[in-house]
């Protein structure tokens, strides 16, 4: 898996999205369609357009949480932790970051 | 709070939740039987049901996964590209900062709020009112005094309108008697010629300067506003060392950065494929950079070098993987339709 740090050495201070000019519009477009494919429960296709979503805005973690929670429906536990650990570690305290990193714990 | 999916709307969605919708039976029959077969675990929106206790007829069900991914993903409030905004838009918008400008809102909206009183007054007495006003400039004075008098031809007028003291207020131009409907109009007519000269002046200070006439010449630089930056990229230490094979071979910790790029395109779809093809670049870019380093007997550039391509390689390959996925649903939504169709004109021979 990808992770935060080399996504940032690639595009230096800013973002995928902001060297290309994505804004959160185009980036929520992205995200309607993978969230269809999550609630399809096709969840490893959905953790792929997360993997590109996270690429496009590493800094959002709202990007990371969403594809811990793809990761995590696809059994992909340890992938999914780390994705979810990197929301937390942008914004500590996230609330549905903290909520399944709690269930895979359970498991 | 963003739509849930079974909410969606759009024709587009449509197609998708169908699609998703029959994908998700499919895939839910396989789990059901798969987890029959080898005795796995609940998923994990299962679990959370049964460690709440809930049941859907004591509470409502917890967001689910889809519910919870979508309220999360794009909710950052950093990283994202700020759309450019239009020069003239923003002026305009920097126009409803102005107390000059704003004064002048508030001024046609008051003597508009006039005149539609005028209209309903007037509806109402079969234009008994409006000529009233046009013939003697009726005032306060008048109108009481017509109420008073029965046999006064505006006696109904004036008792309907002294029911209406807001009204008046507002139609009372101190003692200088009422407005007529064609001075109301006059008043509105010079606040809204005020209100688009403030306007147009704003326009014309946004917008860059014509382009030179033939025979003539212009050097000013366009002022004002947010302009977009060329679609061309900046050249770098790097460029120019791809540009010439005979240029000596220097190496710098900058010509790993990706060069700025800004596409014209506007839709998701054609902005990531431009990305695509940028980032595709770069990593040529320091393919050869990596080539020179090689060549100059420099073998701690080229591994520094290639750990940058093997990083912009992964990136490239995610973001290109989630369009292809994106296809996919698009193209089997069509499929679907094309199917459908068939099925009709089959089923219609």
């Amino acid at each position: 898996m990808i992770s935060y740090d080399d996504i940032q050495s690639v595009f230096s201070t800013s973002t995928f999205a902001q060297h290309f000019g994505l804004s959160r519009d185009h980036a929520r477009e992205f995200s309607d369609r993978a969230c269809e494919l999550l609630d399809a429960g096709a969840f490893d296709e959905a953790a792929v357009m997360f993997q590109g979503l996270v690429v496009m805005n590493h800094k959002d973690p709202g990007n990371w949480v969403s594809l811990g929670i793809a990761y995590a429906e696809a059994g992909r536990q340890a992938e999914a932790r780390g994705a979810l650990q990197t929301a937390l570690k942008l914004r500590p305290g996230h609330a549905i970051a903290e909520k399944y990193l709690a269930r895979i714990s359970v498991r | 709070m963003p739509t849930p999916i079974s909410n969606s709307h759009s024709s587009t969605n449509f197609g998708v939740v169908s699609e998703a919708r029959e994908n998700a039976r499919d895939q839910r029959v396989a789990a059901s039987q798969a987890r029959a077969a080898n005795g796995q675990t609940q998923s994990l929106q299962d679990q959370s049901t049964v460690v709440n206790g809930g049941s859907k007829a004591q509470q409502p069900p917890a967001p689910g996964p889809s519910a919870d991914a979508q309220s999360a993903a794009g909710s950052g409030s950093e990283g994202y590209a700020t759309p450019p905004q239009d020069p003239v838009k923003k002026a305009l918008e920097e126009l409803k900062q102005d107390p000059e400008y704003t004064k002048l809102l508030s001024q046609i909206a008051f003597f508009e709020g006039i005149e539609r009183g005028f209209h309903a007054i007037d509806a109402q007495f079969g234009g008994a009112f409006w000529s009233g006003l046009r013939d003697g400039k009726i005032d306060i004075g008048n109108i009481e005094a017509a109420a008073r008098d029965s046999s006064s031809s505006g006696h109904e007028v004036a008792k309907k309108l002294l029911q209406s003291p807001e009204l008046l207020s507002k139609l009372d131009r101190n003692s200088d008697g009422l407005y007529t409907k064609e001075e109301l109009q006059a008043v509105l007519d010079e606040l809204k010629s005020a209100k688009a000269t403030m306007e147009k002046d704003a326009r014309a200070a946004a917008s860059p300067p014509a382009a030179p006439q033939a025979g003539g010449s212009t050097s000013a630089p366009p002022t004002g506003g947010e302009q977009t930056p060329p679609v061309t990229t900046a050249p770098t230490p790097g460029t120019e060392a791809r540009n010439g094979e005979e240029s000596e071979y220097q190496f710098k910790t900058a010509d790993l950065e990706i060069r700025p790029f800004r596409s014209s395109a506007t839709g998701t779809g054609e902005l990531l494929a431009d990305s695509m093809g940028h980032v595709q670049s770069e990593i040529e870019r320091l393919t050869n950079l990596k080539a020179k380093a090689l060549a100059a007997g420099k073998p701690e550039d080229a591994a520094k070098i290639d750990v940058q391509i093997n990083k912009m390689n992964m990136c490239l390959q995610m973001v290109m993987s989630a369009m292809q996925q994106q296809q996919t649903m698009l193209s089997n939504i069509a499929k679907m339709w094309s199917d459908m169709a068939m099925t009709a004109i089959r089923n219609t021979h």
